[in-house]
C-alpha cells in the first residue's frame, strides 16, 4: 500500500512539474526571465534545452532517491529467494492460494473502478451543468471529505453499517427487511468504502472532460436530426470517454493496492495483495516473497496501463460507427 | 435541394434575455431558394434570430414557417435544416467521412445511398480524396468546407449560416464567398445568412436585411441598399460613403434641398424618404460619384492620397473642417496631396436622407 500510494504522489507531482514547466519554457520565458540571453535563434534552443534539464533536475533528483532506487533495492531482493533467483516468483505463480488472493484482487479493483465510474459520470454531467456558487457549494461537498483521513471515514462506514447501525434501522422502520441486514465485512461493505473513497479521483478527470465537449457540437448534432439519445452516443459519449478511461485506470490502479479499507471491512477470506504483502512482511518476515509479490503486481499494471490506451482508441472508433 | 426549397416567414418574432429586447417583433418573409444576409453590428440580435429560426432558441412571442408548417415548437432535429456554425462544430472524433455522413447515418439511409451522397457533396465542395482525413488535419478552409458539406448532404429545406466565413483570412473569405454563392445558385435552397461584413453580403445575397438593436432597419436587393438607403445608418453600415448634415429647406415629391450651415451652401438632390422642411436630413455621396475638378460646390484641401490596387482614395477636408473621400482609378492623373480642389457631382447622385445618430461600423 505504502509502495502504490507513494508512487501515485510523485506520479502526479511529476506530471504538475512538468505542465509549470511547459508554462514557463513557452513564449514568457523571456519574461520570468529578462536576463536570459535570448538572442541568437540557436544559442536560445541550447539555453531552452539546459533550462529544461536545470528545471527539471531537483524533480529527477527526487525521484531518483526516494522511487527508482528504492525499487532497484526492492528488485533485488525479489530474486534473493532462499531457493535461488526465482524461488519467490515461482511460489507465488505456483500457489493456488495466491493465484487467487491476485485474481480476488483484480476483480475487486475492477468492480470497485465499474462502481466509481458509473456513479460518478452522472454526478461529474450534474457539476458541468452547474455555475457559480451552486458548482462552488456542490464542489465543496464532495471534496470535504477528502481531508479527513481514511482510516476516520472507514471507521465512519463501521458505525453506520453495523447490524444495528442507522442504515439497518431505517431499514428495519420502513419495513423493507425483517432482520438486520450484513453490510460489513463482505464485498459490499469493501464496495462502499472503497467507492467513497476514490470516487473523487474519478469524478474530476471525467468532470473535466465533460467541460471541454463544445455545445456547439451538440448543437450541430441536434440540427442534423439526431435524437438526444444518438447525441449522447454518438457525439458526448466518444468525447467524454477520454475522462472516464481515465478516471477508470486511475481508480482500479489505487485500488489494487488499497490496503485499510479491504482489511477493515471485508471479509477475512477475501484477501488482497497489500493484505498478503503486509502479511509476508509482518508475519512471515519473507522479504523476497514480498518484494517478488509486489513486482508481480507492478508488471501486471504496467502490461495494462500500456493496453488500456488502445482499448480506448478501439471503443471510440466503435462508437463512431 | 431545389425541389425541397421553402418559403420561410418569421412572424411577430420577438425574443428577450431578462428585460434586455434581443428581437422585437421581427416580421420576414422569405421565398423559395432565395439567398437571404442579414447585416448588423454586434449585438444586433442576428445570432438570436439565427438560433430561432434553427431551434435552438424559442422565440417569446410570434411563430416560425418553413413552408406551410408552423415549427416554432418543434426541436432542431424535426425541422430539415442544415446549420454551419462560426466554429465550424465538426466533430474532432469523427472523419472527413463520418463527419458529413452523420446526418444520413441518423436518419438510417443505407450505406450505399450514404457513401454515394456524402462522396457527391465532398466532390461539390472540392474535397474529394480527403474522405479519411481527421479534422485536425485540415486547414481552416477546408474545415469551413466540410461543414458546408455536412450541412447540405441532408439537403434541408432551410440553410442557416452564422458567420461561417468569420475565422478565414481575407484572400480564403473572397474565394469561398464565390464558392458558397455558386453552390446556392446550383442547389437552390432557402438559405440565411449572418454577417457583420458588408462586401460579404453584398457578394453573395439576393436580399439583404440591415439590422439595429432586435429589428430590421431596412432590406432590399443590395443594388436598392446601396444607391437607396433609407437613412444614414443604412448608408454607413453599406459602403463608403460621404454624409454632410445639415436642415431640410425646400421639398418636392421626390427631390430635397438642405441647407448646410458650416459650408454655407445648399444641396439638392433625390428624396423618397419622409421629410418635410425644417427636419434634420443629411446629403450622402457615395466616393466614386464625386470627381475633382477646378471648379464646384465644394472646396477644400487634399488631405490624403491612398493607392487601393486599382482604386485611388483621396480625402479632401472641406472648410467646416470635415473630412470627404473620393475615389478616382489609379490610371487617371494622380491627386497632389496638400493641392486645393473642388467637388463636382451632379444632383441626381445626391440622396438626401433622415439623419440617425447611432451610426454602423
Ligand atoms: N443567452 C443570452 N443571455 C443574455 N443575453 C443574450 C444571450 N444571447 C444574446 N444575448 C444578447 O442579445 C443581444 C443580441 O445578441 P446576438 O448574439 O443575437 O447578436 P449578434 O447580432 O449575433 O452579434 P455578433 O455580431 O456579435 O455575433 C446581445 O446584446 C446579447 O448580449
Ligand atoms: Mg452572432
Amino acid at each position: 500500500m505504502a509502495t502504490r500510494e507513494y508512487y501515485f504522489t510523485s506520479m502526479t507531482c511529476g506530471v504538475e512539474y512538468a505542465t509549470r514547466f511547459e508554462i514557463l519554457s513557452k513564449d514568457n520565458l523571456k519574461e520570468i526571465m529578462p536576463s536570459a540571453p535570448l538572442a541568437g535563434s540557436r544559442d536560445r534552443r541550447v539555453d531552452r534545452f539546459w533550462g529544461s534539464v536545470l528545471l527539471l533536475l531537483p524533480l529527477a533528483a527526487f525521484l531518483l532517491m526516494v522511487f527508482v532506487v528504492p525499487l532497484a533495492m526492492l528488485l533485488k531482493l525479489s530474486f534473493g529467494g532462499a531457493g535461488g533467483p526465482f524461488s519467490a516468483y515461482s511460489e507465488i505463480a505456483s500457489s493456488e492460494v495466491y493465484r487467487k488472493v491476485f485474481l480476488n484482487t483484480f476483480t475487486l479493483a475492477i468492480t470497485v473502478a465499474s462502481c466509481t465510474v458509473l456513479l460518478s459520470y452522472p454526478t461529474a454531467y450534474m457539476l458541468s451543468q452547474l455555475s457559480g456558487w451552486k458548482r462552488s457549494v456542490a464542489f465543496w461537498c464532495l471534496f470535504f471529505p477528502l481531508w479527513i483521513s481514511v482510516l476516520v471515514r472507514t471507521f465512519s462506514w463501521i458505525v453506520i453499517l453495523e447490524k444495528s447501525g442507522p442504515v439497518n434501522r431505517a431499514l428495519l422502520g420502513m419495513g423493507l427487511t425483517s432482520s438486520p441486514l450484513s453490510l460489513l465485512f463482505n464485498s459490499f461493505g469493501v464496495h462502499v468504502g472503497m467507492v467513497h473513497v476514490l470516487l473523487p479521483y474519478a469524478l474530476l478527470p471525467i468532470f473535466t472532460s465533460m467541460k471541454a465537449v463544445d455545445r456547439r457540437l451538440l448543437l450541430a448534432s441536434d440540427s442534423l436530426g439526431a435524437s438526444p439519445l444518438t447525441t449522447f452516443g454518438r457525439i458526448y459519449f466518444p468525447l467524454t470517454l477520454p475522462g472516464l478511461s481515465t478516471g477508470f485506470v486511475l481508480v482500479f490502479l489505487m485500488a489494487l493496492g488499497f490496503y485499510i479499507t479491504p482489511a477493515m471491512l471485508g471479509a477475512a477470506q477475501h484477501m488482497t495483495i497489500s493484505m498478503l504483502i503486509d502479511n509476508f512482511v509482518n508475519e512471515r518476515l519473507a522479504w523476497p516473497l514480498a518484494a517478488a509479490a509486489s513486482f508481480s503486481l507492478l508488471f501486471v499494471i504496467v502490461a495494462l496501463v500500456a493496453s488500456a490506451n488502445r482499448l480506448v482508441n478501439f471503443v471510440s472508433a466503435m462508437a463512431a460507427r | 435541394m431545389s425541389d425541397m426549397a421553402q418559403t420561410v416567414s418569421f412572424q411577430r418574432i420577438s425574443k428577450a434575455y431578462g428585460n434586455f429586447l434581443a428581437v422585437r417583433n421581427f416580421d420576414l418573409e422569405i421565398k423559395p431558394g432565395e439567398f437571404v444576409a442579414f447585416l448588423g453590428p454586434s449585438g444586433s440580435g442576428k445570432t438570436t434570430l439565427l438560433n430561432m429560426a434553427a431551434g435552438f432558441v424559442r422565440p417569446d412571442a410570434g411563430r416560425f414557417l418553413i413552408g406551410d408548417e408552423d415549427v416554432t415548437d418543434l426541436p432542431p432535429r424535426k425541422r430539415s435544416i442544415g446549420m454551419m456554425f462560426q466554429s465550424y462544430a465538426l466533430f474532432p472524433h469523427l472523419n472527413v467521412f463520418d463527419n458529413v455522413a452523420y446526418g444520413l447515418r441518423v436518419r438510417k439511409r443505407p450505406n450505399a445511398e450514404i457513401a454515394q451522397r456524402v462522396l457527391n457533396v465532398l466532390k461539390m465542395v472540392a474535397l474529394t480524396g480527403y474522405e479519411k482525413r481527421a479534422i485536425s488535419e485540415l486547414s481552416g478552409g477546408q474545415q469551413q468546407r466540410v461543414a458546408l458539406a455536412r450541412a447540405i448532404v441532408i439537403e434541408p429545406s432551410l440553410l442557416l449560416m452564422d458567420e461561417p466565413l468569420g475565422a478565414l483570412d481575407r484572400q480564403l473569405r473572397k474565394h469561398v464567398q464565390l464558392e458558397i454563392r455558386r453552390l446556392h445558385r446550383e442547389l437552390g435552397g432557402t438559405t440565411i445568412y449572418v454577417t457583420h461584413d458588408q462586401e460579404e453580403a453584398l457578394v453573395m445575397a439576393d436580399r439583404i436585411g440591415v439590422m439595429r438593436a432586435g429589428k430590421i432597419e431596412q432590406i432590399g436587393t443590395p443594388t436598392e441598399l446601396y444607391r437607396t438607403p433609407a437613412n444614414t445608418f443604412v448608408a454607413g453600415f453599406l459602403g463608403e460613403s460621404n454624409l454632410l448634415e445639415g436642415q431640410v429647406l425646400r421639398r418636392s415629391s421626390d427631390v430635397a434641398s438642405i441647407g448646410l450651415p458650416s459650408l454655407g451652401i445648399e444641396l439638392t438632390g433625390r428624396c423618397v424618404a419622409n421629410l418635410v422642411v425644417g427636419d434634420k436630413a443629411a446629403a450622402l455621396i457615395r466616393p466614386e460619384l464625386a470627381s475633382l475638378q477646378q471648379t464646384g460646390p465644394l472646396q477644400g484641401l487634399i488631405t490624403e492620397v491612398v493607392y487601393l490596387g486599382e482604386i485611388v482614395a483621396c480625402r479632401v477636408k472641406l472648410r467646416s473642417g470635415q473630412d470627404f473621400w473620393c475615389r478616382r482609378f489609379a490610371s487617371q492623373d494622380a491627386p497632389v496631396e496638400g493641392a486645393e480642389t473642388s467637388l463636382q457631382f451632379e444632383a441626381r447622385d445626391v440622396l438626401i436622407l433622415p439623419v440617425d445618430h447611432e451610426r454602423g461600423d
